[in-house]
């Protein structure tokens, strides 16, 4: 997970950062499941996991429209 | 850029941290009893008393004392999810600042998103918008009952009105209808007045403010502790409002 959250800095391209950014907050989510925090397992894959990546998702979007352009 | 105000606003940023320094500063040196921090034991104070109450049978509970079992009635807030108890019973205050956290970031979000309405050209494709509903009703009961189950198994307003407003998220992506409705911001108003008429009722029928004043009912059963169900019904409509709303103005799309 941490090597994760790491890895989400060191992404190349902004739409492969967004998904491991979602896995890691499932995994998070996992985490807390095993430490038996259910309700933050639950908002956290709720909040985490889909809502802020569609965000970034649409936010990403809104860049490529205005003439963003992903590195290669 | 020299802004015209620079001035007084680094003056009163330096007057707010000495303020805040000295109240933390008096905290914790001072010495008047039940002021200081380390002025009280551990088991005296309220928190112990909160972090040890237990549904298990009072010989399994690590404070005998504190135990609660299934079945009684009238304790306290009536609630067996102690996490929900305290966030919404015990430390209500703390939530309803999150509620305005979160109502000033969706706001800001409104605000910075007003410009934006560009017509979205690309259609979703078959298999999203024949899948999509089957989700979305499983996500909208799934959130309800959390939402509802509050106070007996985890969850709650927070987490379920999230689950809810994820449900429309999908909506929004496979059929691209107007996202932007005012029925959110009506919903969330209402919803929020509501909340603070909650607490009203409390300060003059108890005399303070979100006092308990409905009847508890018995711990274990779903018909109890009805302020916490009302109170979290009420945050799960507020928050899953909210959360539609913020990414119906990132989606955009036509009116």
């Amino acid at each position: 997970m941490f090597a994760g959250a790491l890895a989400v800095l060191f992404q190349k391209k902004l739409r492969n950062a967004i998904i491991v950014f979602g896995i890691v907050s499932l995994l998070s989510a996992l985490l807390f499941t095993l430490m038996k925090a259910y309700d933050v397992a639950i908002t956290e894959a709720a909040i985490g996991a889909v809502l802020t990546a569609a965000l970034f998702f649409w936010a990403l979007r809104r860049l490529e429209e205005d003439g963003y352009e992903e590195k290669e | 850029m020299k802004k015209r105000n620079e001035g007084f606003i680094s003056l009163s940023a330096v007057i707010l941290l000495a303020a805040l320094g000295f109240l933390v500063f008096s905290a914790l040196t001072d010495g008047r009893p039940g002021l200081n921090i380390g002025s009280a034991p551990l088991e005296k104070r309220v928190s112990f008393r909160y972090l040890t109450k237990s549904v298990n049978s009072p010989d399994q509970a690590e404070i005998p004392a504190a135990g609660v079992e299934f079945g009684t009635s009238g304790y306290e807030n009536g609630s067996a999810n102690i996490v929900t108890s305290i966030v919404v019973d015990y430390r209500v205050l703390d939530t309803l600042g999150e509620i305005l956290v979160l109502f000033a970031a969706a706001g800001g979000v409104a605000l910075l998103m007003q410009e934006r309405n560009k017509k979205i050209e690309q259609e979703a494709s078959v298999i999203v918008k024949t899948a999509v509903p089957v989700i979305m009703l499983f996500a909208l009961v799934v959130g309800a009952y959390i939402v509802i189950n509050g106070h007996l198994s985890p969850g709650g307003g927070f987490s379920g009105g999230a689950v809810i407003a994820s449900a429309f998220i999908l909506q929004f992506l496979a059929f691209r209808k107007n996202p932007r409705s005012t029925g959110f911001k009506i919903t969330e108003t209402l919803a929020g007045l509501a909340i603070l008429a909650y607490g009203l009722i409390g300060l003059f029928t108890q005399g303070s403010l979100f006092a308990n004043f409905l009847p508890t009912g018995t711990v274990g059963e779903f018909l109890s502790a009805s302020g916490i169900v009302i109170l979290y019904t009420l945050i799960g409509v507020k928050v899953a409002a909210e959360l539609s709303a913020v990414s119906g103005n990132f989606i955009g799309g036509e009116e």
